[in-house]
């Protein structure tokens, strides 16, 4: 298990979670005229994810490491996606799409 | 943060209703103590590099010799206190074991000059290469930095604690109650709207508090909790009495190691370290030896602590090994947690001072601490704007509390970055031989601080903004030069070398800089829009001028 590919890992695949719950915002439906993805759809990513990651990161680095990488990477996160949403609300669908395979691909390392 | 979420102005007055009255403590436990609390912030978050800022402040150090084996390190330092510290009560050798710890180094006391010490006392580091101390500059370092946080200079440690204690809880305050306050905790998480004036400022706020909300409750807590003992004197006083001695009982009682003798007066051998070490890694794992405290060496009651290196825990307590130091006999294993509430306590402490996080894991602490740092800054303006906007109906009141809260803004919130930079600064341009030079380096920066909060004093906020961030961006831009012209560990010799201790700081200082630039000019942007807005208006009814970058941007 490598610690710092799976704080990597996290940092974008809660990006990807924090988009996906943004995009689901009624503010963001009301500013961008078409769905790039179903609400629904991104409802089923986002949540599951989130427990998933949660799980994984208490499972497999302990309650102390997990949370606090979790909630570390959470902050980053976040901020990341405020900061789009605010300034550039059209490539949300994109910070989405990038960081979900490549914190996959991350993660997948990190617990190898 | 006091939200009237209808209006959507921040509520301050009290006038009933459970929201409301925790928006008033929101505001006034937040504004009371929040340039303390900002400091302790800014000296926090840099805290998390106090290695780093050790290490970049003391350039004629080697690099790290953390790859070094124990027996290697141990017998090294071992050989070095027999040679200079002969006859001690004590020697401390703390092994390169991680990040925390990167050269090895020896602390004694009671040692004989007759036999050939070269001091009774004495704290070095020394260079397992040659076994030799290694010479630097004197200097506080990114420890006293760190230290500031916890433990204000020029202060007793008494009043320090204090001051340090309530304002923590303070800030506890400010945080419960502001998540009462802020009832779209959820609705309102992605929300910011830049250039809207006093509603960006309350997101910002909120956006800010919001987002790392763990950390801030964590880091608040486990802070009250680290200063527990000074704070609820009570807890251990009920059971230990009042008197002097009843502290440092209950301190020896919880956190010294088990089986501490006098000395016998008897010489005797020390034992083989090698087979100790052995034993202990073979209870702990290989290199995880953090110290090897030696008590009497050379009496029949010799005894060796043997500290864990903790830096893979979150706990930031030491399970120890005594050994009889002649015979080499294990006679105690103490684990850290000796009580259910010293394991809590060790928790708490260890997720306060993130000394287990690897490298990633440290940048997100310190990213963390730099939003707590932007939330109280954001916290301490928003203060000032709504009142302004008040201020422009109370045209017969001078409003002195409210240039006095800007002022102090001016003069911590963007002066605080200029001594910052002054710190550092001192550190490569006082002279390397100078006596007190550690004292002088902090005297700096506290000296440009109060010169940052004179010149808020004197000039107006709408000048003071803009000025003092563009002195701060200034400051930590040309450090990375400074440090070239003055030692030959410049950014580019570390980028060569790979040397990311040095690099890695000198860039952070160059995009610290870039960022107060940007806020700088963003500030004067305002500024000046704002001033043309105010061109036409001859009969301002606003009784203090504008002078925040805040009202300006409204649009």
């Amino acid at each position: 298990m490598n610690s710092q590919l799976l704080t990597l890992a996290y940092s974008l695949l809660l990006a990807a979670v924090f988009a996906a719950i943004c995009m689901q915002s009624l503010r963001f439906q009301r500013q961008q005229q078409q769905n790039w993805l179903p609400v629904k759809v991104l409802k089923l990513s986002a949540w599951p994810l989130l427990l998933c990651l949660a799980i994984i990161a208490i499972g497999k680095m302990g309650w102390g490491f997990g949370l606090v990488t979790l909630f570390a990477a959470t902050s980053l996160a976040a901020v990341t996606v405020v900061a789009t949403f605010t300034y550039k609300p059209g490539k949300l669908p994109l910070l989405y799409s990038l960081s979900l395979p490549t914190g996959s691909i991350f993660l997948a390392l990190g617990l190898l | 943060m006091s939200t009237d979420i209808t209006k959507g102005t921040p509520s301050t007055s009290y006038n009933g209703g459970w929201r409301t009255s925790s928006a008033w403590l929101h505001t006034w436990s937040g504004l009371t103590l929040g340039w303390i609390l900002y400091f302790v912030f800014v000296t926090g978050t840099v805290g998390y590099f106090d290695t780093e800022i050790d290490r970049w402040m003391q350039p004629e150090l080697p690099r790290s010799q953390t790859g070094t084996s124990t027996d290697e390190a141990a017998n090294a330092i071992l050989n070095f206190a027999q040679a200079n510290a002969p006859g001690a009560d004590q020697w401390l050798m703390s092994l390169p074991a991680s990040r925390n710890q990167p050269f090895g180094s020896l602390y004694w006391r009671g040692a004989s000059i007759e036999s050939g010490a070269v001091s009774a006392s004495g704290n070095t580091l020394i260079d397992l290469n040659n076994i030799t101390a290694l010479n630097a500059r004197e200097t506080g370092g990114g420890q006293l930095l760190y230290q500031m946080h916890w433990r204000f200079p020029y202060m007793t440690r008494n009043y320090s604690d204090w001051i340090i204690s309530i304002a923590t809880f303070f800030m506890f305050v400010a945080i419960i109650s502001g998540i009462i306050t802020h009832k779209r905790i959820f609705k309102d998480f992605f929300t910011f709207r830049p250039g809207k004036g006093q509603r960006s400022w309350l997101d910002a706020h909120n956006v800010l508090s919001v987002v790392a909300l763990p950390f801030h409750l964590m880091i608040t807590y486990s802070g009250l909790l680290f200063m527990g003992f000074s704070f609820m004197p009570l807890v251990f006083a009920a059971y230990y009495g009042n008197d002097n001695g009843a502290r440092g009982q209950f301190y020896s009682e919880v956190f010294d190691p088990p089986g501490m003798v006098a000395a016998a007066g008897v010489a005797a051998p020390l034992t083989d370290l090698d087979a100790v070490i052995e034993e202990a890694e073979s209870v702990w794992g290989e290199n995880r030896i953090a110290t090897i405290d030696i008590r009497n060496p050379g009496d029949s009651q010799a005894r060796i602590f043997i500290s864990e290196n903790f830096d893979q825990t979150v706990a930031a307590g030491a399970g120890r090994l005594v050994f009889d130091g002649t015979s080499g006999e294990l006679l105690h294993n103490a684990p850290s947690a000796s009580s259910p509430a010293k394991a809590v306590r060790d928790v708490s402490l260890g997720l306060h001072e993130g000394l287990f996080a690897t490298t990633l894991l440290r940048w997100l602490y310190f990213f963390a601490g730099v939003v707590g740092t932007a939330m109280v800054g954001t916290g301490l303006v928003m203060w000032t704007v709504k009142r302004r906007q008040q201020a422009s109906s109370e045209i017969d009141k001078k409003h002195r509390g409210i240039r006095l809260v800007e002022k102090l803004n001016v003069g911590t919130v963007a002066g605080l970055f200029v001594a910052l930079a002054a710190y550092f600064w001192a550190n490569r341009l006082l002279p390397a031989s100078m006596p007190g030079r550690a004292d002088w380096e902090v005297h700096t920066m506290f000296l440009t601080w109060a010169l940052m909060l004179m010149l808020s004093a004197v000039i107006p906020a709408r000048l003071g903004w803009p000025l003092q961030f563009r002195l701060g961006g200034f400051a930590f831009v040309l450090l990375p030069v400074v440090n070239m012209a003055t030692t030959e560990r410049g950014l580019i010799h570390s980028l060569a070398t790979g040397d990311w201790v040095f690099a890695g700081f000198d860039l952070t200082a160059l995009l610290c800089g870039a960022l107060l630039f940007w806020i700088a000019q963003r500030a004067t942007q305002v500024m000046n829009k704002h001033q043309k807005q105010r061109a036409p208006q001859t009969g301002s009814t606003s009784p203090i001028p504008s002078e925040h970058p805040v009202e300006g941007a409204r649009q």
